[in-house]
């Protein structure tokens, strides 16, 4: 077995998921290969995180804040008859902030290219908008990621 | 007292019902939490919205279903919730960034020095890449890998969490675990060699 098989094989191996033959094989090899023996301690140590994660410590006032939380929430739902008026009012200054921060977005945007100063902030600004836009949702796994993924 | 006499009562306004509930399954909703958030005060946070929706909406609960099962379901929405809310406060912030044209700041994995790291910076490191890895995967590989591996959730109740069937929820743990190999021994091969 090549190092290239181990390494696709670290994760299995190490939850002793493969069959006795391809355990055995992947063992000799990293026994013999000092960089895939690295690269499997590596591998071990951070998925072996999982099992120290720290659990069931006691938690007190734990139900306590809950009960504050449902009379907060049921004293303010007494409270909400003053709220449409003022919603009625805050909807269209929100709504002229975001017009005024999307102008003023768009033209720094817009100066940042010109002046062909594209530094890694953006780039990193640009990703974060990517991830926001493109992975936000429910993100459902269809018939086609399921055959392009692997 | 059995979980359907407990909900009933609920339904009927009993305190003290509710209370049992929360005390019955307070370590399983925290511990689900902080599987997907990573930190004890956001997971204590979140547990007690989950325990007040169920509170809210406990009339709406059939009884043939477990209640453990619709425990997991709403604490992993609202972690995963909490989690996209934070990533938009870290977009908020490099929006400002970007504004006060400053030097970028690295959210990022911190450069390993693993020569000179102790233990417990190891720890970290590895901590940040295993959940940064796991954060990297499909929505239903996060899901299905975290309550497994974290949890110790059956595929079978996965499979009824997330309502898919089981050999999705094998499929869907066997690809992230294929993904994460990859995340891992890609950073760990640029960190050694
Ligand atoms: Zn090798």
């Amino acid at each position: 077995m090549n190092c290239k098989e181990v390494h696709k094989n670290l994760i299995f191996y190490f939850e002793n998921e493969l069959n006795t033959e391809t355990q055995s094989k992947i063992k000799e090899h990293i026994n013999d290969c000092v960089s895939c023996k690295i690269l499997y301690e590596k591998i071990k140590n951070t998925l072996g995180i999982i099992n120290i994660e720290e659990k069931n410590k006691s938690y007190p006032f734990f139900f306590t804040r809950i009960q504050q939380k449902i009379d907060e929430l049921n004293s303010s739902e007494i409270k909400t008859g003053f709220l449409p008026s003022f919603t009625k009012l805050l909807k269209p200054v929100t709504l002229a902030i975001l017009i005024a921060f999307g102008i003023f977005f768009g033209i720094n945007l817009g100066n940042k290219y010109e002046t062909n100063n594209y530094t890694e902030s953006n780039e990193n600004l640009l990703q974060a908008y990517a991830n926001e836009y493109y992975v936000n949702g429910l993100n459902e796994e269809t018939i086609e990621t399921f055959l392009l993924n692997d | 007292m059995e979980d359907k006499i407990l909900i009933g009562k609920i339904i009927n306004q009993d305190h003290r019902a509710f209370k049992e509930l929360v005390d019955k399954y307070s370590s399983l909703v925290i511990n689900t939490c902080k599987s997907f958030v990573h930190d004890p005060d956001d997971a204590q946070d979140i547990a007690q919205d989950v325990f007040i929706e169920i509170y809210q909406s406990i009339h709406k609960f059939r009884e043939e279903a477990k209640i453990s099962t619709w425990l997991y379901r709403i604490s992993v929405n609202k972690s995963l919730n909490f989690i996209r809310k934070r990533k938009k406060n870290i977009l908020v912030k490099s929006i400002e960034h970007f504004f006060l044209n400053s030097e970028k700041e690295e959210i990022d994995i911190p450069a390993s020095n693993s020569q000179n790291a102790d233990a417990g910076i190891e720890n970290e490191e590895r901590k940040n890449i295993l959940y940064k890895s796991i954060e990297s995967l499909t929505y239903n590989q996060k899901i299905a890998f975290t309550l497994n591996k974290f949890e110790d959730v059956s595929y079978k109740e996965i499979a009824e969490i997330m309502d898919l069937s089981l050999s999705s929820v094998e499929s869907l743990i066997h690809r992230a675990k294929i993904n994460l190999q990859k995340k891992l021994i890609n950073y760990y091969k640029k960190n050694i060699y």
